[in-house]
């Protein structure tokens, strides 16, 4: 049991005091700053396409979608055009509410929200493994917005705005980013359904727990570095724009911490492709929520659709027409 | 305080520490999701037997407090007995047909008996028999006996009741249709019945 | 479930917490009344399927071929590159356990390996091993095989396969709640084509394959027994009603084809649903002219052939569209039944089709185009007699079913593969006045499992069928105790078949009964006697009386 998330614990560990170690003690700034965010990039955009092309090559024989609602049939009959589309258009909408929303997740939730037999609300853990998820995918989403400031010069209007918004609380200086607070706090918390949630427990797998830890000690370095050691942004952002401009630099003064930093950010993304996380790519191609439930109105074409041996009418009735004769059906051929 | 008095006084604690050790037969990652018993038809095995067990302590309360050795009849046993066993019904029920053997499934029962003895502290002050039964332990001991073998009559009933249903079931599905219109010389028992006996 | 224990341990109260931890290691343990019984090597044999013999899952040697690692690897490799939702289902899944207890067979029977997630994971263990980058280079990191998730195809998963593909009914309720629409349905139906590669089938499929194939219908009643049944229900209904319904067979050039599942013809109670149908088509004849004709070729709407694989599916799908072509209909009607509308619904355009034969499908009663079935021209019975009743063209006498306190389970097939929801309830509102539905959470797309479906509704895995059936059973007992329902109506002839058994454990006091059964009882047959009973024969409401003097 232990084994399963100490395993990669300690993994992550050891990938933080390797990059650590290795710009602080042996000075590979150059290897863990240049190299290493090269190569992750490389293997994360080769890997996805890779991954993505590899699921578009497998055909899809039938048109099975999931319906979540009634169908299309009957004119006076009201449809539930988006759990249940026959029309790009709904499952487009469909798709969008599964992305952008977790639609079915949420479903789950509500089969939480029933009243007692004291008619008193009930809740179960189903609402926060939708809200933390919801939490997490957008905490992230935002985290990830804000750094492209390091990459792009002049930093976009948006990007102003959306640190604005984000820093809205205004605590200590510098501004609290709700985003850092709402990614780190999500992810432990699914760390913790993980850890004492008998049955996810029991379900889980060291892949699961790995990004988890990963992506905690992303968010835990980035916001050291922010609130507490307070690393030299000038530096940072000579950097990153020395990485995207295919000029990189190695500019003094930023610490192991930063390193280790992009170390696991580097992991992480050189890790997504052969992971759980392709999730995120895996989501369009899912075939029962991207497909319109239309089969019977317009014929789908199968691929690879084959010949196969049949029992035909006329063996049947050459097995059977005595019978047949007999019993007084008609018969294709009279004996 | 005597036995009933203690048992209605501690209900709740001995009904938590009950309904933890039944769900606990289940493996372990099962049991802590039966345990969450909130929603009936989510967790129908979790929420029947939190009802079952609520049911059955109720009434094993108010037998104890009734139970009168001096005049200890069978036929009372009798009248008793299906009441208890319909409080027992759901939980029984469930557990004939999840792989429990007989003695598994009902052993939930006797268990009520260590819990009382933990909770309850008189209990671990006297070991004179005569002050237990002044304290009614005596009446509580006989009846959860009398509940566990309700438990045993219960679960061979539900036993019964699906071997019945395996048999008639094969002969209400296929057998009587084909007996109505005179067909069933076509097809031989085994064939009926689909199996290979293996 | 529970580790055998002797009952002196049990009574020193030893606390046993069973083998937790790695479910990888945990062994299979093949438990009488919870798997069905081996496939028969005549039925095997019938279509060529593989490996042909006799063999018994409770014994160590399954009698596989020396290869069978092999022949497993190359199968799974084959069904990578034919079925995106398989590969992508391998590869996505989160294990968020949003799915873990939405199994009606893990909430019944609480074995873990029930959760969708385990079951799909058991497949998923043996394809990151085998085909996923991850694994072969974590395999070059010490202790990283550990992290990849990975295990090599033993006998034992093999065996764990069996165990666990069959006790899945590939119902997708998993699948509403997954966020990335995983669909453990799709995984057991790959599991079970893989499974039958080497000859691991269960007998409850492989013989009414067998029978379909041969004889077109499950049973194997031969076509002129097949008429008799017929005819015999024919002589019921008019001692009943007076009327004489004469149903018609193999007759060419009949405007509709009409096709049930075999379960209607010979399984009670789905005989009353027949009867229902025969008198519905008897109506419409005389009324309307409406010439509809039964096929004893075609004699199946039901396809054990989905629960082995798409081949055999396709195979024994392929005689409803043979024999709309050789009698030249119209188009096609179905009757009520859940996989079979799976498989009509999502595949047989796909697999026998087009239909060009067919014309698009028009009820000619009341000129409604059924535009949902445009290309594959098979219309399902409840939406062709809801369009009827929409219009007025049934005469219904509601009071005869009044002793009817109704509540409806939805089919997993045709709610979750269809969208067939408000039909059926359109129709029984329209010929039975009480009418109460159970908690939301367990209707409609959400509905749980009879606990029977995918072919298992054996005797021999009765114990898994009561279990699986728990959650459904619960709702019914809930509005019978409730409102006091006292009928269960289903269109599925799984269903009738295994919910009357189920309600006969569970919550007796409900009957399970067809929507045309419903139909058959309120639909007044032009000419007809005054009706002292039902179908069932037993008295109608308000003619208790009259049958006591």
């Amino acid at each position: 049991m232990n084994q399963k998330y100490m395993l990669p614990l300690a993994g992550v560990f050891l990938l933080f005091l390797l990059a650590y170690a290795g710009v602080e003690g042996a000075g590979l700034e150059w290897f863990f700053g240049i190299v290493i965010p090269y190569l992750a990039v490389i293997a994360f955009i080769w890997g996805f396409v890779t991954r993505v092309i590899g699921w578009a090559n497998s055909a899809v024989p039938f048109r099975i979608p999931t319906t979540c609602g009634q169908q299309k049939s009957l004119p006076w009959i009201k449809q539930n055009r988006i759990d249940n589309p026959d029309t790009a258009l709904g499952v487009f909408i469909r798709m969008l509410f599964e992305i952008f929303l977790f639609r079915s997740l949420f479903r789950n939730t509500k089969a939480a929200f029933n009243t007692d037999e004291n008619n008193k609300l009930t809740y179960s853990w189903e609402i926060f493994l939708w809200l933390g998820a919801l939490a997490f995918h957008y905490g992230f989403l935002v985290v990830i917005l804000r750094h492209l400031r390091f990459f792009l010069e002049p930093v976009p209007a948006f990007l102003t705005f959306l640190e604005y918004v984000d820093g809205i609380v205004q605590i200590g200086l510098p501004g609290v980013f709700i985003s850092g607070i709402v990614l780190l706090g999500a992810a432990l918390f699914l760390l913790a359904r993980r850890i004492f949630d008998a049955k996810v427990s029991y379900i889980s797998l060291a892949a699961d727990y790995f990004p988890l830890f990963l992506i905690i000690g992303i968010a835990a370095t980035g916001i050291a570095m922010r609130y507490f050691t307070k690393v030299d942004i000038t530096g940072v952002k000579e950097f990153t724009m020395g990485l995207v401009t295919f000029n990189p630099v190695i500019p003094p003064g930023v610490g192991g911490l930063f390193y280790a930093h992009v170390f696991m950010v580097s992991v992480l993304f050189a890790y997504f492709p052969m992971s759980k996380l392709m999730h995120a790519g895996g989501i369009f191609l899912s075939p029962t929520r991207n497909m319109a439930n239309n089969t019977r109105a317009k014929r789908h074409i199968n691929p690879w659709n084959y010949a196969v041996d049949i029992h035909t009418y006329e063996q049947y009735e050459d097995h059977f027409r005595e019978k047949m004769i007999e019993a007084g059906l008609p018969v294709d051929k009279e004996a | 305080m005597d036995i009933t008095q203690q048992l209605e006084h501690n209900r709740e604690e001995i009904l938590k520490k009950w309904f933890e050790f039944t769900i606990k037969s289940y493996p372990e990652d099962t049991a802590r999701f039966f345990r969450k018993a909130k929603n009936k038809f989510d967790n129908p095995v979790g929420s029947a037997t939190l009802q079952s067990l609520e049911n059955t302590l109720k009434l094993i309360i108010s037998m104890t407090s009734e139970l009168d050795f001096q005049d200890y009849a069978v036929n009372k046993i009798d009248a008793n007995q299906n009441v208890i066993e319909n409080a027992l019904d759901p939980i029984i029920r469930i557990r004939a047909v999840q792989n429990f053997t007989a003695s598994q499934a009902v052993a939930f029962v006797f268990e009520l008996k260590t819990i009382v003895k933990s909770i309850v502290k008189e209990l671990h002050d006297t070991n004179d028999p005569l002050d237990r039964e002044e304290f009614g332990y005596i009446a509580f001991d006989h009846t959860v006996d009398l509940v566990a073998l309700a438990a045993f009559n219960r679960f061979m009933k539900c036993r019964e009741n699906i071997f019945l249903l395996k048999a008639t079931e094969a002969k209400r599905r296929i057998h009587s249709a084909f007996e109505r219109a005179g067909l069933v010389t076509e097809l031989t028992e085994e064939e009926l019945l689909g199996s290979n006996k293996s | 479930m529970s580790e055998e224990l002797k009952p002196d341990e049990l009574l020193d109260r030893i606390d046993h917490t069973p083998a937790s931890g790695n479910w990888m290691d945990a062994p299979v343990h093949i438990r009488p009344g919870m798997y069905c019984y081996a496939a028969k090597a005549e039925s095997v044999q019938t279509l060529g399927l593989p490996n042909a013999r006799t063999w018994n899952p409770i014994e160590d040697d399954w009698k596989l071929p020396e290869n069978w690692q092999e022949i497993i690897h190359n199968g799974i490799k084959e069904r990578l590159e034919r079925f995106r939702t398989f590969k992508v289902f391998m590869d996505i899944c989160v294990r968020c356990g949003a799915c873990a207890d939405k199994c009606h067979f893990f909430l019944g029977t609480g074995d873990p390996k029930n959760m969708p997630v385990l079951r799909a994971e058991l497949l998923r263990s043996v394809y990151r091993n085998d085909f996923t980058k991850a694994a072969k280079i974590l395999k070059m990191i010490p202790g990283g095989e550990k992290l990849s998730g990975g295990r090599p195809m033993t006998l034992d998963v093999l065996k764990e396969w069996w165990y666990y593909f069959f006790q899945c009914t590939e119902c997708r309720r998993c699948s509403v709640f997954c966020p990335y629409g995983i669909d453990t349905a799709e995984i057991t139906i790959m599991g079970r084509e893989l499974l039958n590669l080497l000859g691991l089938n269960i007998d409850w499929i492989a013989t009414p394959v067998s029978n379909c194939y041969q004889t077109g219908n499950h049973l194997g009643i031969q076509p002129h027994a097949f008429k008799e049944m017929l005819e015999f229900f024919t002589d019921d209904i008019e001692e009943i009603t007076g009327v004489n319904v004469e149903p018609q067979f193999n007759k060419k050039g009949a405007d509709i084809l009409f096709i049930t599942p075999s379960g209607d013809v010979f399984a009670d109670p789905g005989t009353y649903t027949c009867q229902g149908y025969l008198i519905l088509f008897k109506y419409l004849k005389d009324k309307y002219g409406l010439d509809v004709t039964w096929s004893t070729y075609a004699s199946e709407g039901g396809n054990f052939g989905f629960f082995t694989s798409h081949e055999t599916m396709k195979r024994l799908n392929a005689k409803m569209y043979a024999e709309a072509r050789r009698l030249g209909v119209k188009w096609i009607l179905g009757g009520e039944c859940g996989h079979m509308w799976r498989v009509i619904h999502q595949y047989m355009d796909t697999m026998n089709g087009p239909a060009d034969f067919l014309e698009e499908p028009v009820n000619p009663i009341t000129g409604t185009k059924f535009e949902n079935a445009k290309s594959t021209k098979m219309v399902h019975i409840t939406e062709f007699t809801a369009d009827l009743i929409r219009h007025g063209k049934l005469e219904l006498d509601k009071s005869r079913n009044a002793n009817r306190i109704m509540t409806y389970h939805d089919s997993c097939n045709t709610s979750r593969g269809m969208g067939l929801l408000d039909e059926p309830r359109y129709v029984i509102q329209n010929v039975c006045d009480n009418f109460f539905e159970m908690p939301p959470n367990t209707i409609r797309e959400q509905t749980f499992c009879c606990g029977s479906g995918s072919g298992l509704n054996a005797g021999e895995n009765i114990e898994l069928r009561m279990a699986g059936g728990l959650p459904r059973a619960n709702a019914v007992k809930y509005v019978h105790e409730k409102f006091g329902v006292n009928t269960l109506g289903t269109i599925c002839a799984i269903d009738r078949a295994a919910l009357s058994t189920l309600m006969e454990y569970w919550v007796p006091g409900v009957t399970v009964s067809g929507i045309h059964e419903l139909v058959g009882n309120a639909l007044i047959l032009p000419g007809e006697k005054e009706r002292e009973t039902d179908l069932r024969c037993d008295p109608l409401p308000g003619m208790e009386e009259e049958e006591d003097e």
